[in-house]
């Protein structure tokens, strides 16, 4: 393996059971799942529905700890959630009844760590995810793809290490999620930071990642790792017409695919 | 790296498999969690029992005044003597027979009355206003004046109760036909429906779980009526077991009659949630 | 419904031409389609009222004339009972009223805090909100004898209800997306509740104190009514014993108007509260 930098993630062995109720038979949802993100890298994450996907992130965000096996974030075992990380949510995750601006604080201030550079700091992500003149709007106010610009935002401001993204752009226009896919690959290439993606949809997954896995059904375990050979910078129109990219789409497919002899895969759309 | 499961079938089922390593250490949970139904009842159960457990612990061990907490034993003697005097049944079946009496009476009113102001347009404009106002008005204070037109009677009661129980129903009932979409009728009207047939076959189905919302209000409101009604006239029922066990300083019977009168309650509550949840069965 | 969400606020980002529109109109549009009706039936509803008591020479016992009713309001104003009713009145709501909402964010926060403590509690709950609390007085009138203090008591009992149900309802649907959001950014548990969960609860809590209000007011008015304990109820009831109906109507319509102004309160507290939700309309 290569050398573990402060935003490399290593699952080793990961297993999550989780109970949604008490006395209800614990589900697993993932099973000997392994896999090692270099620091710095976009990995995306693609598979059925169901498959422990999102799982795989809480765990990394520290929400779970594994059911068995280890996970480690910049080489030591993590034991809860952790300013090195911050996530992105498919359904935005916002606080309702604060403006943009206090949504974006929001971080910052729980983890006290408000200064007298915090404003500018704050305005400063505003204005990279594009919405500057918002700071004072609602999130009611606004579409779904600013509101998940805000949620990239507070992600962001608080300057982890990692981000991890669940289905971000997930309920979000297709004309809406291109610009985001670019707008995030920009942000990214400049703050260079270790980016877990999930996703359902193949062509985000080329568009986004230097990696991607595909995981099994349910307990998700790796079936198979892509490497993207697309040389950066990337954008989702450039991306369509490159030569590699109808290869590496069969490829993905292929692998999705395979679950298909024994359980359906179900909701994998492009 | 590419890694192909071949043991893909036993694990597929999604359940914990003790076969295939490593082994599960511990299980997580999302969140706070509910309890199953099994156990919210058990928990439930356990709970009221120990209320009385504490309550009877109370009055027997300890010199708690038997006004605020008697013993539990002399509020089932004074049942008991009001049942063998022959106070208790008639009363009970005079509750009960002039609430239902109301309700399907309250029902009989509220129901067309809700379809016709909700569903005519300048009858609604016109009227629909009050009858929210009347619904968000204590209406309790009526009852003064429906003592003076009709003494102490049946009529009295019959008069708070329906007057408590009709303005929810209706209100509900004018509100669900609003919702009943303009896209549906029109889509009726083009396929040559009649009046009669959009209202018969669009506006009542599209209503009934509005109808069951207007049953579950209004007894809820009409129960509120009923024992105002009864404690003001005292003349039968629980309520006048319940003034008159009051003014003679029966404080068992009075925890008796309350008892009654909760379970009443919970059986009229549950009816009636029952019967919305009948009649909203096409709605998710 | 959604003329009256706020219209006040207008944001750039505020695309939604129906609002604008409805702005733009003369009130006096607006209030011909809307109101005009309503306001017309009530005349209509107050002459035909007057036409027929005179008209038809109607026992006053059995119907007094609106002009009558309206002349015995002034009359009991300069007899001098009204206000001292009046005080007397609110501040046994008020007392009432602060009561329940103290106690009862206590306790609701409390049990919504713990899965088992919403378990456990259920059935005493349920069965609150089953049985009027009407039914109560009796029981309060020998626990606390008769005076203001019961009649506190009757209120705080009608209005701690509806809240603490709510409460816990806002508690149990805490956005569970929004605490795991909290706890990846670290947030500790007591940021947790007081940064997320509670400002979540407002509009329940907004919703259950109006609900307290208006069965607080019916309390009060039940328990005055019933056991001449002094108050505006109780007046009505003096009045009505008297078999002077223009009195009992006038102050009828009083306790009506009173509840009117506490809905329309109670109502803008609840909008206020609940401004930053999501209008259906948008």
């Amino acid at each position: 393996m290569a050398e573990v930098g402060p935003g490399t993630i290593e699952a080793r062995d990961v297993a999550i059971a989780y109970q949604m109720a008490r006395g209800q038979k614990p589900l697993v949802a993932l099973r000997g799942m392994d896999v090692t993100v270099r620091d710095g890298e976009f990995l995306v994450v693609v598979g059925p529905s169901g498959c422990g996907k999102s799982t795989f992130l809480n765990v990394v965000g520290g929400l779970f700890q594994p059911s068995a096996g280890e996970l480690l974030v910049g080489g030591k075992p993590v034991t809860g959630p952790g300013p090195d990380r911050a996530m992105v949510f498919q359904d935005y995750a916002l606080l309702p009844w604060r403006s943009v601006y206090n949504n974006v604080k929001f971080g910052l201030e729980v983890q006290g760590r408000l200064d007298k550079d915090s404003d500018q700091r704050i305005r400063h992500f505003i204005e990279l995810v594009g919405l500057k003149g918002f700071e004072e709007s609602y999130p009611r106010e606004l579409s779904g793809g600013m509101r998940q610009r805000v949620g990239l935002a507070r992600a962001l401001v608080t300057e982890p290490r990692i981000l991890l993204m669940d289905e971000p752009f997930a309920a979000i226009d297709a004309i809406t999620r291109e610009t985001m896919q670019d707008e995030l690959l920009r942000i990214v290439a400049e703050t260079k930071q270790t980016c877990v993606f999930i996703t359902h949809s193949v062509d985000e997954a080329i568009v986004l990642g230097d990696r991607i896995v595909v995981l099994t059904d349910r307990p998700g375990k790796v079936r198979g790792v892509i490497e993207v050979d697309i040389e950066r910078p990337r954008t989702v129109n450039t991306l369509r017409h490159h030569p590699r990219y109808a290869d590496i789409r069969d490829e993905l497919w292929r692998l999705l695919r395979k679950g298909d002899v024994g359980a359906a895969p179900q909701g994998i759309g492009a | 790296m590419t890694q192909l499961d071949s043991t893909s079938a036993a694990l597929e089922s999604g359940e914990a498999d003790e076969r295939s390593a490593p082994a599960i250490r511990r299980v997580v949970s999302t969140g706070r969690l509910e309890y199953p139904r099994a156990q919210r009842i058990a928990i439930g159960t356990l709970s009221v029992l120990g209320f009385f457990t504490v309550w009877w612990a109370a009055t027997t061990f300890t010199d708690v005044n038997p006004i605020f907490l008697p013993e539990l034993g002399s509020i089932r003697d004074a049942v008991a003597l009001s049942y063998t005097s022959g106070e208790l049944i008639p009363n009970l079946q005079s509750s009960v027979t002039l609430f239902v009496a109301c309700m399907a009476g309250s029902l009989a009113i509220a129901v067309p009355l809700g379809i016709l102001v909700g569903a005519i347009e300048p009858i609604n404009r016109t009227f629909g206003t009050w009858f929210w106002t009347i619904y968000t008005s204590p209406r309790i204070v009526f009852i003064p004046l429906i003592l003076i037109w009709f003494g102490y009677t049946t009529t009295a009661k019959v008069a708070i109760i329906v007057l408590s129980a009709v303005p929810p129903a209706t209100v509900m009932i004018m509100e669900g036909v609003k919702t009943v979409e303009g896209s549906m009728l029109r889509a009726a009207r083009s396929f040559g429906a009649s009046r009669f047939d959009q209202l018969r076959k669009i506006i009542l189905p599209g209503t009934l779980p509005y109808v069951g919302t207007g049953i579950r209000m209004g007894v809820a409101r009409g129960l509120v009526g009923l024992f105002g009604a009864e404690l003001f006239t005292s003349r039968d029922g629980l309520g006048f077991l319940l003034v008159d066990a009051q003014t003679r300083y029966n404080v068992p019977m009075v925890f008796g009659v309350l008892t009654m009168y909760l379970i009443m309650c919970m059986v009229m509550v549950s009816a009636s949630a029952a019967a919305e949840k009948r009649l909203s069965r096409w709605r998710d | 419904m959604s003329a009256d969400t706020d219209t006040t606020q207008i944001r750039p980002t505020d695309t939604s031409g129906r609002r604008k529109h409805a702005a733009s109109q003369s009130r006096w549009a607006e209030f011909r389609r809307n109101k005009l009706g309503s306001y017309a039936a009530l005349v209509a509803l107050l002459v035909t009222w007057q036409t027929w008591v005179t008209v038809g020479e109607v026992n006053p016992i059995v119907m007094p004339s609106p002009v009558a009713v309206a002349g015995e309001m002034v009359r009991m104003y300069e007899l001098g009972f009204l206000v001292p009713a009046f005080i007397q009145s609110f501040s046994a709501y008020f007392a009432g009223i602060a009561l329940a909402i103290s106690v009862g964010m206590a306790i609701s926060i409390g049990i919504g805090l713990s899965k088992l403590a919403q378990v456990i509690t259920q059935p005493y709950l349920w069965a609150l909100f089953a049985m009027p609390r009407v039914a109560l007085i009796p029981l309060l009138m020998l626990w606390f004898g008769l005076n203001r203090q019961m009649v506190v008591m009757t209120v705080f009992l009608s209005a701690v209800v509806p809240l603490v149900l709510q409460v816990i309802e806002g508690m149990r649907t805490a956005d569970g997306t929004l605490v795991r959001m909290s706890q990846v950014f670290c947030a500790g548990r007591i940021a947790t509740l007081w940064k997320v969960v509670l400002p979540g609860i407002v509009p329940f809590v907004a919703n259950g104190m109006r609900q307290s209000l208006s069965r607080g007011f019916i309390g009060l008015i039940v328990v005055e009514l019933l056991t001449g304990t002094g108050g505006l109820g109780t007046e009505a009831t003096r009045a009505a014993t008297n078999f002077n109906t223009a009195r009992t109507m006038a102050m009828i319509f009083i306790m009506l108007i009173v509840a009117v102004l506490l809905v329309i309160l109670s109502k803008a507290l609840e909008r206020s509260a609940s401004r930053w939700r999501e209008t259906v309309a948008v």
